[in-house]
C-alpha cells in the first residue's frame, strides 16, 4: 500500500516539479539573458550560457527545493559566465601566438566581444529610442568591464535585489567581501558613467 | 537598495530586460523548454533501467552457476568424487576387517 502512494506522488512531483521548473526558469530567463549580455557583450553568447545554465539547473538541482533554485541558477549562471571569459582568454592568447593561422578567426572575435554590440540597439526594435539605446549600451559596457566579483556582487545585489547574505552564498564568499565588491562596483560605475555623461534620468 | 545610484541602475536595468528581441526570446523560450524535458527524461529511463538492468545481471548469474563448464561446478563436482572415492576405500577397509575377524574366530 505504501509502496503504491509512493509511486503516486513521485510521478505528481514530477509533474509539479517540472511545472514548478518552467514557471521559475521563465521568470528569470529575460534577466539572466540580459545580465549575460551584459557581462560578455555579445547575445550569442549570452544565449549558450543562458541555455547552458537552465540545462544545468534542470538536470542537476531539480530535485532541490523551489526555494534553492534562484541562487543555484544565478550561480550557475555567473560560472557560465566566467568560462566563457576563460575560453575567450584562451582564444586571443592561440591568436597571439599563432597570429597567421587565427588572424581571420581573431578579427571576427574582436568585432563579436565588442560590448557594444548587439546589445539591445542593435535589436531593430522600432520602439526603442536613440537616447535610451545610447543609455542602455553605455550602462552595460560598463557592467562588462567591471572585475568578475564586483560584476557578480553587482548583478546579484543590485540588480536581483539579492540580500547580502544571499548574495554571499551565491558567491560563496563571506559577507564582508560581498560589501566590498558591491561598494567597488558601484562607485565603479558611478564614476564611468560621469566620465560618459551618463543620463540618469528616465 | 539605499541610494539613488542604485535605484536608478537597477530601474534602468530593468527596464533593458524588457528590449529583447522576438528571435532570443523564441531561443530563451526553447532552451526553458528543452531544460524542463531533459527532468523527466532520465527519471523514466532510470525507472526502466533499474529492472531490466537487475533482470538480466540475475539471468547472467544463473546461467554461470547452472552451466556444466561454470567454474563452481567444476570445483564442486571434483570434491564430490573425491568424497566418493574416501567413502568406497572405507567400505573396502570395513568390507576386508570383517573378513579378517570372520577368519581368526575360525
Amino acid at each position: 500500500m505504501n509502496i503504491i502512494v509512493a509511486r503516486g506522488d513521485s510521478s505528481i512531483d514530477t509533474a509539479e516539479t517540472r511545472q514548478a521548473l518552467d514557471s521559475f526558469l521563465s521568470s528569470v530567463q529575460r534577466r539572466a539573458f540580459t545580465m549575460a549580455r551584459a557581462a560578455v557583450g555579445d547575445s550569442d553568447d549570452a544565449m549558450d550560457i543562458v541555455q547552458d545554465s537552465m540545462l544545468q539547473l534542470a538536470t542537476s538541482y531539480a530535485n532541490k527545493s523551489p526555494e534553492e533554485w534562484r541562487k543555484l541558477f544565478y550561480r550557475i549562471l555567473n560560472n557560465k559566465i566566467n568560462d566563457q571569459f576563460r575560453r575567450r582568454k584562451r582564444r586571443q592568447l592561440f591568436s597571439a601566438i599563432l597570429p597567421g593561422l587565427m588572424g581571420q578567426k581573431a578579427a571576427n572575435m574582436d568585432e563579436q566581444s565588442d560590448p557594444f554590440d548587439s546589445l539591445p540597439g542593435h535589436s531593430a526594435n522600432p520602439a526603442v529610442s536613440y537616447e535610451r539605446e545610447q543609455t542602455i549600451n553605455t550602462l552595460h559596457a560598463a557592467i562588462s568591464i567591471l572585475p568578475r566579483r564586483q560584476r557578480e556582487a553587482f548583478t546579484l545585489r543590485c540588480w536581483e535585489g539579492f540580500s547580502t547574505r544571499q548574495t554571499a552564498e551565491t558567491m560563496a564568499c563571506s559577507e564582508g567581501s560581498v560589501k566590498t565588491h558591491y561598494s567597488r562596483a558601484l562607485e565603479s560605475l558611478r564614476s564611468q558613467l560621469e566620465g560618459q555623461n551618463y543620463e540618469y534620468g528616465d | 537598495m539605499n541610494t539613488v545610484i542604485e535605484e536608478i541602475l537597477k530601474n534602468h536595468l530593468i527596464k533593458t530586460e524588457q528590449d529583447i528581441d522576438i528571435d532570443n526570446l523564441y531561443q530563451l523560450n526553447k532552451a526553458r523548454q528543452s531544460a524542463v524535458d531533459s527532468i523527466s527524461a532520465p527519471r523514466r529511463l532510470r525507472r526502466l533501467l533499474w529492472p531490466t538492468v537487475g533482470m538480466t545481471l540475475a539471468s547472467v548469474l544463473v546461467l554461470i552457476l547452472a552451466t556444466p563448464f561454470s567454474p563452481f561446478n567444476k570445483a564442486g563436482s571434483g570434491q564430490q568424487l573425491s568424497d566418493n572415492l574416501e567413502l568406497y576405500e572405507d567400505f573396502e577397509f570395513y568390507d576386508w576387517l570383517a573378513h579378517n575377524e570372520e577368519d581368526l574366530r575360525g
